[in-house]
């Protein structure tokens, strides 16, 4: 008890609203306040909001873990250095923290600016619906996106998504990926194209030198005191590396040439160039499992997505008119980001649809819509981001038609 | 969970709180003292109060009658004890308004035999003749609605009845009330099946009971006699399922329509205590004295089931089981439906089920509401299919006449589910009272405006 003295002594008076904001909520992350029901129902389940978000971002910690290294990896493989897995590890993880540190105090830096501006400014406690959604962005994002533009997304994203629709629980779209979509039309250099999404390339023709800054000399001094290998400054491109990630090489040559550079193996396990956090396929499954177990992702909306996903592979590997139909449809799931939409984009309670049949419809279409944009549409190389946005916006219809059957069925029973 | 619900002796959706049944329901019902004042208020029941007909002054004997029914949807109301009329004025009723009422004063030392009235006999008596004794008799639904019975009995016409519905869920934690009554009373819900199959024209009656009342099941199931049309039947356990549409579905398959009655269905429905109750004062002739009710919670001392005089006051009711200094909270009622009472000079009504006293350790809890995120849990156990979670957005809106057009907010009853499992503490079954309320006043303002014209 005696921290909970200890920090009860700082709390700010309820005047100074600014202050008492900040420190209230911290002191709520931290204690169950004592305060008492006093009306209505009088027993109530345990489950509660701080206890779903803390296990949602738990749920997460796999891929953060995962791209941290992945960063590193490819980065060395485009160098032609350390191209086995466990060769220079520590390189890979010190060039993937290089990179996503400042990714992610960035994101949380502006998202959290804004909530606590916009909580001081209303008046009431901070909402701590901003830690999924900044522990979200950071993983969907390119590891070479440029610092400024990412905040100008979040800004975007924050104010214009959510709290101008009422804060946290009134948005319609999908925070994370609205700040994602936002640098795709925005800045669209800066999240297509082949150099992207591997970091540190400038460009990926052969010989392109890569240089090394400040930060990675740091490390630089640590290895060598440990008698470890170092960042080597006149790395440079190797013959023959492209960067094109499996969809790319889908869409030109089917299967066959995604195989030339990928092997299935590689892609299951996420050893390919990509968001930060979308590649490695087991390891989101595992946080999908977490998610599922606890209750707090709807299965419906997973499998109906998987459904419809599956079911528009089908169909065009039947029709088979370009490369990319003629995939066959379980290796669709190889590919791409579709794991990491259904298990943390799709299932966002806030904007998916929350009548169980609603869920299935919800999910279904958006494995529908999501897959036909990629194959289809060879401007979009990936379609989860605009098929569930795209979704989200008709999630009230769905839901109300929900309602009025099932309204309607009690009716026609008299 | 749901790939694999074939079975269709439920309802859909619900939830199961905590049932805390053990620590009471295996005490037998026991006689509770009279309190030396009795505070009776007229409102005790839905509908018009009842009209005083005694004077201040006035000695009454127990099971005298003390006010008149005023109208159809009314019932009187009797002496629960012998005594003096000591005072005619408002008296504090669980709404918190004060209600008219008045205040009995025991005799220090009597008998408390009890006046018997005009007996009505199941064999002889026909059809209006039961009502009209059941109404004499102040019976009310005894399961919380409190709702006159007799009103609920008569079939309208046009509309047959064909299954009498005996209700002994008791899904509400804590309560034991009902559970108690059957294993005791046995003899009377079967003799009041009998007046309630007669007045309703049923073909049958079903006795729905819990699977967690098991024993109460097998002992009213012995004593059926061969070739009644009685049977009783076991559901799971799951709350709400003790609410009467909810019920219907698991026992019938059928579904009472949005708006409507259970007679729609052809089904009437009848709380497995007022039917004891029946069974037990109408073939002497009676009026309704006393109940069976639950006084438990972790606040208790000597918890346990007792027969309360109505109009016994909750103070005194708590001095004679003692409770613990820390109290914080007493509900009448179970926890999930029931009412925090405001103040203790209230009394036991007809409709009072249980009393579930808290302390302050029990009820403490992170009251901090957090902003609807759409989980959805809402939705998946609410018992009729409705979206608390949009519903609850509208009310904070004041949104309430499309709550009720659009979103169907009348057919809510206020089970309470939603809010126990919603994980932002949002208090929407709250929220609906109040909507409700305020429809309820809006439409019969719109009704008084288009009757003037």
């Amino acid at each position: 008890m005696g921290l909970l003295q200890f920090v009860k002594k700082f709390e700010p008076s309820k005047d100074k609203k600014f202050l008492h904001t900040l420190y209230d909520g911290f002191f709520t992350f931290l204690y169950t306040p004592d305060e008492v029901t006093k009306d209505g129902v009088h027993i109530k389940d345990g489950m509660d909001l701080k206890r779903t978000m803390v296990i949602v971002v738990l749920a997460m910690q796999f891929c953060y873990l995962f791209g941290t290294f992945n960063i590193g990896h490819q980065h060395f493989v485009a160098v032609g250095q350390f191209t086995g897995y466990f060769e220079g590890f520590h390189l890979k993880i010190a060039y993937g923290l290089i990179k996503l540190l400042p990714i992610y105090v960035v994101t949380m830096v502006v998202g959290l600016g804004i909530e606590f501006y916009f909580a001081s400014r209303k008046g009431h406690a901070i909402e701590e619906g901003f830690l999924v959604t900044g522990a979200l962005i950071p993983l969907i994002m390119p590891p070479d996106i440029p610092l400024l533009v990412l905040a100008v997304s979040i800004v975007f994203a924050v104010v214009i998504g959510k709290e101008a629709f009422g804060g946290t629980g009134m948005n319609i779209w999908n925070i994370a990926l609205l700040s994602r979509v936002f640098v795709f039309f925005a800045y669209p250099t800066t999240i297509s194209g082949d150099e992207v999404w591997v970091a540190g390339l400038e460009s990926t023709a052969a010989g392109s030198a890569v240089d090394y800054g400040w930060a990675h000399n740091m490390f630089n001094y640590l290895f060598e005191w440990f008698g470890w290998s170092t960042f080597d400054p006149g790395g440079a491109v190797t013959d023959g590396f492209t960067g094109a990630t499996p969809l790319a090489l889908a869409y030109q040559g089917g299967w066959e040439a995604v195989t030339q550079v990928y092997s299935p193996t590689q892609m299951w396990w996420g050893d390919i160039p990509g968001s930060i956090g979308e590649t490695s396929k087991p390891l989101i499954i595992i946080g999908a499992l977490m998610l599922l177990i606890s209750g707090i992702a709807s299965w419906r909306v997973m499998f109906g997505m998987i459904i419809g996903a599956a079911s528009v592979g089908l169909l065009l590997n039947v029709w088979g008119a370009t490369p990319f139909m003629t995939v066959p449809w379980y290796f669709q799931f190889y590919m791409g980001s579709f794991f990491f939409a259904m298990a943390f984009m799709a299932t966002d309670p806030v904007t998916a649809s929350s009548t169980r049949k609603g869920k299935w419809v919800y999910g279904f279409l958006i494995g529908f819509i999501g897959l036909i944009i990629r194959i289809l549409n060879p401007a979009y190389p990936e379609g989860w981001m605009l098929a569930i946005l795209f979704m989200n916006t008709f999630v009230p219809l769905i839901d109300y038609m929900v309602l009025k059957t099932n309204i309607s069925k009690r009716l026609k029973s008299a | 969970m749901g790939l694999l619900n074939f079975r269709k002796n439920t309802f859909k959706h619900g939830i199961h709180p905590p049932e805390r049944k053990d620590e009471t329901n295996g005490l037998p019902i026991r006689q509770f003292p009279f309190s030396p004042v009795i505070i009776l208020p007229m409102v005790q029941h839905i509908g018009s109060p009842s009209e005083i007909i005694v004077r201040e002054g006035q000695e009454v004997d127990r099971g005298q009658l003390l006010a008149k029914a005023t109208g159809y949807v009314s019932v009187p109301i009797h002496a629960p004890i012998s005594g003096t009329v000591r005072k005619i004025a408002n008296v504090p009723s669980i709404s918190g308004k004060m209600v008219q009422g008045l205040y009995l004063e025991a005799f220090p030392s009597s008998s408390q035999e009890v006046l018997e009235g005009k007996p009505i006999d199941v064999d002889t008596a026909t059809q209006d003749e039961i009502l009209q004794g059941i109404q004499d008799a102040g019976i009310v639904g005894l399961g919380g609605a409190a709702f006159p019975t007799h009103v609920k009995l008569k079939v309208p016409d046009g509309k047959h009845c064909d299954v009498l519905m005996i209700n002994g869920v008791e899904c509400e934690p804590y309560l034991t009330t009902d559970h108690r009554v059957m294993l005791e009373q046995a003899e009377d819900i079967l003799m009041g099946i009998k007046y309630l199959l007669k007045s309703t024209g049923a073909e049958r009656a079903i006795i729905g009971i819990e699977a967690n009342k098991q024993d109460a099941a097998d002992h009213l199931a012995a004593l059926i006699p061969k070739g009644d049309p009685v049977t009783v039947e076991v559901v799971p356990v799951k709350y709400p399922q003790g609410s009467e549409k909810m019920l219907i579905t698991s026992l019938l398959d059928r579904e009472v329509p949005s708006g409507g009655l259970p007679i729609d269905v052809n089904v009437v429905v009848v709380n497995v205590a007022t039917t004891a109750e029946i069974g037990r004062l109408l073939p002497h002739g009676r009026g309704i004295q006393e109940r069976v009710v639950t006084i438990t919670g972790p606040g208790v001392k000597k918890k346990g089931n007792y027969l309360i005089p109505i109009g016994t006051p909750l103070r005194y009711v708590l001095e004679q089981v003692g409770v613990d200094e820390h109290i914080s909270e007493v509900y009448m009622g179970g926890p999930m439906m029931g009412v925090a009472v405001s103040n203790l000079d209230i009394s036991i009504v007809k409709g009072t089920s249980g009393i579930v006293v808290f302390t302050e350790k029990e009820i403490k809890r992170d009251q901090k509401i957090y902003p609807c995120i759409k989980c959805g849990k809402c939705v998946d156990v609410c018992p009729l299919s409705l979206n608390p979670s949009k519903l609850g957005i509208l009310a904070k809106f004041e949104a309430y006449d499309k709550m009720a057009e659009d979103f169907n907010l009348m057919d809510c009853f206020e089970c309470g589910s939603c809010s126990y499992v919603c994980p932002s503490h949002i208090p929407l079954v709250q929220y609906f009272r109040l909507s409700k309320s305020i429809v309820r006043k809006r439409n019969a303002a719109k009704q008084a405006k288009e009757h003037a014209k």
